[in-house]
């Protein structure tokens, strides 16, 4: 999902194709850029193209797309004789998303449906404008697009969501899974050419998903039934918000600093002490008990921000000045939890201002600790997400 | 002949898939293929099945697995490799001996009389 693409080694030919005519419509509108609206233009001028077949399925045509187009841009004043038209940045955005959009899906390659994929996901060009204007959304035309492969990953996932195991165990098995399905789908259709049929088979091969389930429930590790039950106590519930999320974890964090300040409460019944003897430690653990929970939700708020915005995830436009903000407000928010914590334990602000330099540190280091979660630990959470919400309920698509 | 459907291979299929790793790693669709061929078409398996049999396999050290390396021309999806280890190799023979008795009892029994 983060890695950039090797210029046009991926593609289909049919993209290849496409983006090449993308230039003569740039020629023929005399532009001296090539834009998203001329890669628009150039896919939906391709009868049989993956492009307008999706189009079609929302009735849209390469008529009325031409027709939106020309309502927003001009034709340009003179002939441009440019030995090499340069992609405008938008245009370079609209691919690099194409080419993301079919790796997020394992597509083995990169063809019109997926341009057509990255012009509406940039959201802001000619071309996401003319789609929009169309009525087209992108979260709609991707599951058109990727259709077959819901279809696929649904069938997986009626097997392995009811599994009680851990989101990494399951992550295992659904590639497994996956990569099974889409073996046995991908013979059944050079048998019968036919992409329904195809399914229908390759999901009579693979069996009953939630006889499976069973199956794949009695074969969880105890280490990771064990697991399951602390994330299912800790972690993130499918589909609640991240907020609700964050609240849940909060409270939990609070139950367990309450829990083990009962322990000495309870020696101190048994082996009574003098409380005036430890005011630092009663202090700290007063300041742990409000500091804690509100740490853990602010950063987990920011981070969630942070990692969406630096992906781009969930169909949004990526916005890496979005993210830069989201990871730097880390940094007061650590300083200001930071100083609450030494007020509170110590009750001496010029103490905790002597801390200035610590505390600020500290700040730094977590801000650049969640940047590099959100680059490296980011995609994968995203997929899980993504699995973990898919509607099952619907009717499967073949 | 009629087909062999999953519920009579119950108990037998972890025995099954350790013989057809005795032939070489392997991962799962190929496993299934080595199983098909040697059943002359005729053993009819859910395909999901073979998964949780080869996860408890691995849960008790008979099989081990390891990600396929960067798979080629194909991105993101990867195989699993599976491989014998010597405890699978030792429960294979086990097996074996316990499949030859079951027969042998069996037939003993319900075979043609003599």
């Amino acid at each position: 999902m983060f890695r950039k693409a090797k210029p046009f080694g991926q593609f289909t030919e049919q993209a290849q194709v496409a983006l090449e005519l993308a230039r003569l419509e740039a020629q023929q509108l005399q532009h001296e850029y090539i834009g998203t609206e001329h890669i628009l233009l150039s896919l939906v001028r391709e009868p049989s193209g993956l492009a307008v077949s999706v189009l079609k399925t929302f009735q849209v045509d390469a008529a009325m797309v031409q027709t939106e187009i020309e309502k927003l841009v001009q034709r340009g004043p003179k002939l441009v004789a440019l030995p090499q038209i340069p992609y405008t940045p938008r245009a370079k955005q609209a691919l690099a998303y194409a080419v993301e959009e079919a790796q997020f899906w394992n597509q083995k390659s990169i063809g019109p449906e997926h341009l057509l994929l990255g012009l509406l996901r940039e959201g802001e060009g000619v071309a996401a404008l003319a789609l929009k204007n169309l009525g087209l959304v992108f979260d709609v035309v991707v599951r058109e697009v990727v259709k077959t492969r819901l279809a696929q990953m649904k069938t997986v996932e009626r097997a392995v969501r009811p599994v009680r195991t851990t989101t990494a165990h399951k992550r295992k098995v659904r590639e497994e899974l996956l990569v099974h399905l889409t073996a046995i789908y991908d013979e059944e259709l050079a048998r019968s050419k036919n992409p329904t049929t195809a399914m229908h088979e390759a999901q009579l091969r693979f069996g009953d998903p939630t006889e499976l389930a069973h199956e794949l429930d009695a074969a969880v590790p105890r280490n990771e039934r064990i697991g399951f039950h602390f994330e299912r106590w800790l972690g993130w519930r499918a589909p609640e918000s991240s907020v609700h999320y964050l609240v849940r974890q909060a409270r939990s964090t609070l139950f367990i600093l309450v829990g083990i300040g009962m322990v000495p409460l309870l020696l101190a019944l048994i082996y009574p002490s003098d409380p005036a003897k430890r005011p630092l430690i009663r202090h700290i653990y007063a300041a742990a008990l409000i500091f804690t929970p509100v740490a853990q939700f602010a950063l987990g708020f920011l981070y969630f921000k942070l990692r969406d915005s630096l992906l781009g995830a969930f169909g949004k436009p990526r916005s890496h000045l979005k993210a830069m903000l989201y990871d730097g407000a880390m940094i007061p928010a650590v300083m200001a939890i930071g100083f609450g914590f030494v007020i509170v334990s110590t009750g001496d602000y010029i103490q905790a201002l002597s801390l200035l330099i610590p505390i600020g540190t500290g700040g730094l280091a977590v801000s650049l600790g969640y940047l590099l979660l959100a680059i490296f630990r980011g995609p994968t959470e995203i997929r899980d997400t993504l699995w973990a919400v898919l509607d099952l309920n619907e009717v499967a698509a073949g | 002949m009629a087909t062999i459907h999953g519920d009579k291979l119950r108990g037998h299929l972890e025995a099954m898939i350790l013989s057809a790793l005795e032939r070489g790693e392997a991962h799962g669709l190929e496993i299934l293929q080595r199983l098909e061929q040697a059943g002359c078409g005729l053993l009819k398996l859910k395909e999901g099945s073979l998964y949780p049999a080869l996860y408890r396999l691995e849960a008790a050290k008979q099989v081990e697995a390891v990600w396929e390396e960067e798979p080629h021309g194909r991105r993101g999806a990867r195989r699993r490799i599976y491989r014998l280890t010597t405890k699978g190799k030792k429960s294979l023979s086990q097996g074996r001996a316990e499949w030859q008795q079951f027969v042998q009892v069996l037939s003993g029994i319900l075979g043609a009389p003599a």
